[in-house]
């Protein structure tokens, strides 16, 4: 899948997830976006593994914080 | 207070505080991270354990480790006190977690629980700073109401910071319970799977 259309479909997921619009040239991290709390952490996690039919590792879960790094990981591939 | 509470849950539990718990304590709650919207700590662990003594001797405190249960490790801190009988209400706070942990969601379902089905409280309540939007966010997420700004409340050494307080009555704990526990089996289901992987 091509990196332009994974990070449309993570955004898909996040403006679902958030409830607000997110441009294409955005970048959200979790620190620095109000909405992102830890249950929000959550949906969106498991909401991107049903999207994708990926895994994300416990490791990831815990550490992917921005809307850029989750989408270059399920654009690499590395989540099982 | 010394107590024996341990409240069990899917992937963590509450146990109480213990002066070992010192290092930990210092560690979590002078994290660059975490330390923001905390009042300040020492780095000092002997100071600590000092304070922690003191604690123990004292009444109407349930300090708390969040504790992975398997395997073991410690993940964060919640404290539960302010309490008062009319309405039969506490309220909960110091809650710490480190970086990346996963534990939101059942640790503050696991205080609840021991608010309501432990402690026989009617209401539980939590003050949090206004700026700390994560925390207030997850506090809304989690279905619980905001019952009042408390202007110029916080005073952490420099400027006061605004409260909001969030309240839970023992009325809307069933619905806060199934957010709060869909959330922690899912976390559980992968935290318990990648441990037995490990």
């Amino acid at each position: 899948m091509r990196h332009a259309e994974t990070a449309s479909r993570v955004r898909e997921v996040f403006q679902d997830v958030l409830g607000r619009n997110i441009s294409a040239d955005e970048d959200i991290a979790r620190a620095n976006e109000p909405k992102w709390d830890s249950l929000k952490h959550i949906e969106l996690m498991f909401a991107l593994e049903e999207k994708f039919g990926i895994a994300f590792s416990e490791e990831d879960l815990e550490n992917l914080a921005s809307l850029s790094a989750i989408v270059n990981r399920i654009a690499a591939g590395d989540a099982a | 207070m010394r107590h024996e509470l341990r409240i069990e849950g899917f992937a963590f539990r509450l146990r109480p505080v213990a002066l070992d718990d010192a290092q930990f304590i210092v560690d979590v709650r002078t994290h660059e991270q975490r330390s923001r919207y905390l009042h300040h700590t020492s780095r000092d662990v002997e100071e600590q354990t000092k304070w922690l003594k003191c604690y123990l001797e004292r009444e109407g405190e349930y300090y708390f480790v969040i504790e992975r249960r398997l395997p073991i490790r410690k993940e964060g801190l919640v404290v539960i006190n302010n309490f008062s009988d009319s309405p039969r209400s506490a309220e909960w706070g110091r809650w710490v977690l480190v970086p990346g942990s996963l534990a939101a969601a059942e640790s503050a379902l696991l205080v609840y629980r021991t608010a309501f089905d432990v402690l026989a409280l009617d209401e539980v309540f939590c003050r949090t700073i206004a700026e700390n939007s994560a925390v207030v966010s997850f506090h809304d997420s989690s279905g619980l109401l905001r019952r009042a700004v408390m202007e110029d409340y916080f005073d952490l050494g420099g400027p006061r910071y605004a409260a909001i307080e969030h309240v839970l009555t023992r009325e809307r704990w069933p619905v806060v319970s199934e957010t709060l526990t869909t959330h922690a089996l899912r976390v559980a289901r992968r935290v318990i799977t990648s441990d037995h992987i490990n």
